[in-house]
């Protein structure tokens, strides 16, 4: 049983390695592997944020709202905020950015509850999204200035984060919606089946075929092993680590 | 608005489980001192709020920017007791959602009550079942998110023949 903790900022596309600012090794570092493939690799964490995204969001399922529109929303929220503070945060004092953010969560939730009644779940999937671990560095270890070029890279890797949650919670909603009865018993008084859901897609996301076949040492790997990040820790940022 | 109160608390729980306040092993104390603070904290919330509505003339003021008044007062006690965020922004929507659904504050305290009792024995489940299989032999594949969302799923099964006869 692993009892580290690492939420890496790591994302492979093809075999270059993007970073964010949470990574020191920056930018573009080209692997391969013997057979010349070039997989497709997306980080562990990448799931444990797709899912704890979606929980919250699945509160919406209750209510009269249109959930494709809700789960855009969240997503575009996310970009435009990851965007804003990845500008402003070197304007806050050290470690207020953290704080700056959670009430502008608020604020931004009091406008959409005023003015379009909408319950105020989302926060928390754009809280789980967002990777406050930027916000709460020291001052002095910020860049003087704005690199746009790592700012590009790294927006790269967060829209990506963004696409995939809208996409994992639209497929959840359709296959819950296929088995929704008439009287919407299994949605309103059965949690159990989205958990059941997402435990499928956890199961298959770990044992998928290509994150075995496409390990960078080239070694066979047992179903289910790690591969580059620990796929048993889900505790994300902060002091909140929970490992099994 | 309309509130699934199973969802609330089997999400929430799930969350708090695995992403709030973490001690070294399982302790049921701990869990219980958690969701007591949580509850507290809801309470002391609402119990301010009722204040202002009571006290202040601008009460439609009041009402209209509810979430931003209990964010601020969940905001102070939280960062007094120094909890994490996700404390926070759990009491707020918690809160908040009792507050829109029901009236009055002997109500809202009855509805937080029921709501931090299932949060505590979802909690206090998931963790005890996970630190019952910790040293069980599950086949790698299951290990991590799969295996957690099978606990939170058994969990689930279990209490939403309670849950359906309370809500």
């Amino acid at each position: 049983m692993s009892m580290v903790f690492s939420d890496s900022r790591t994302f492979w596309y093809g075999s270059v390695v993007f970073s964010g600012p949470g990574n020191d090794k920056l930018p573009g570092k080209v692997r391969s592997n013997e057979t010349g493939f070039r997989p497709m690799k997306m980080p562990e964490s990448f799931l444990s944020r797709m899912i704890l995204a979606c929980l919250p969001f699945l509160l919406y399922l209750g209510e009269q709202i249109d959930t494709w529109r809700v789960a855009g929303f969240i997503v575009v929220v996310y970009w435009l905020m990851l965007a804003a503070f990845w500008f402003s945060n070197r304007l806050f004092p050290a470690g207020a950015g953290a704080q700056v953010f959670l009430f502008a969560l608020a604020l931004l939730a009091q406008f959409f509850w005023q003015s379009a009644a909408l319950p105020p779940f989302w926060i928390l999937s754009v809280f789980f999204l967002f990777p406050i671990d930027f916000l709460r560095d020291r001052k002095e270890k910020r860049d003087s200035k704005v690199d746009l070029k790592k700012f590009s890279q790294y927006f790269f890797e967060r829209a990506m984060t963004g696409v995939g949650f809208f996409i994992f919670v639209v497929v959840l909603e359709m296959i819950m919606g296929a088995v929704r009865s008439p009287e919407h018993t299994v949605i309103e008084h059965r949690p159990a089946f989205a958990f059941f859901l997402l435990f499928l897609a956890a199961f298959l996301w770990k044992n998928q075929p290509e994150r075995n076949a496409s390990n960078v040492s080239g070694a066979p790997r047992p179903m289910g092993s790690r591969t580059g990040e620990d796929m048993t820790n889900v505790g994300g940022a902060g002091k909140g680590k929970a490992n099994l | 608005m309309r509130v699934p109160w199973p969802w609330v608390i089997a999400i929430f729980g799930f969350l708090l489980s695995i992403r709030g306040e973490q001690k070294r092993g399982f302790s049921l104390v701990a869990i219980w001192r958690e969701t007591l603070d949580l509850f507290l904290t809801q309470i002391l919330a609402v119990t301010l709020y009722h204040s202002f509505l009571r006290w202040s003339t601008a009460t439609s003021v009041i009402e209209e920017f509810g979430f931003l008044i209990l964010w601020t007062l969940i905001y102070l006690i939280a960062k007094y007791q120094k909890k994490p965020d996700l404390f926070l922004i759990t009491a707020v929507l918690i809160t908040h959602a009792v507050v829109q659904v029901c009236e009055g504050w002997l109500i809202q305290s009855s509805l937080l009550l029921v709501i931090a009792s299932g949060l505590f024995i979802f909690q206090a489940a998931v963790k005890g079942l996970r630190r019952a299989i910790l040293f069980s032999g599950i086949p790698p594949a299951m290990k991590g998110w799969p295996v957690l969302c099978l606990i939170a799923f058994c969990i689930s099964v279990v209490m939403s023949g309670i849950l359906d006869i309370l809500f």
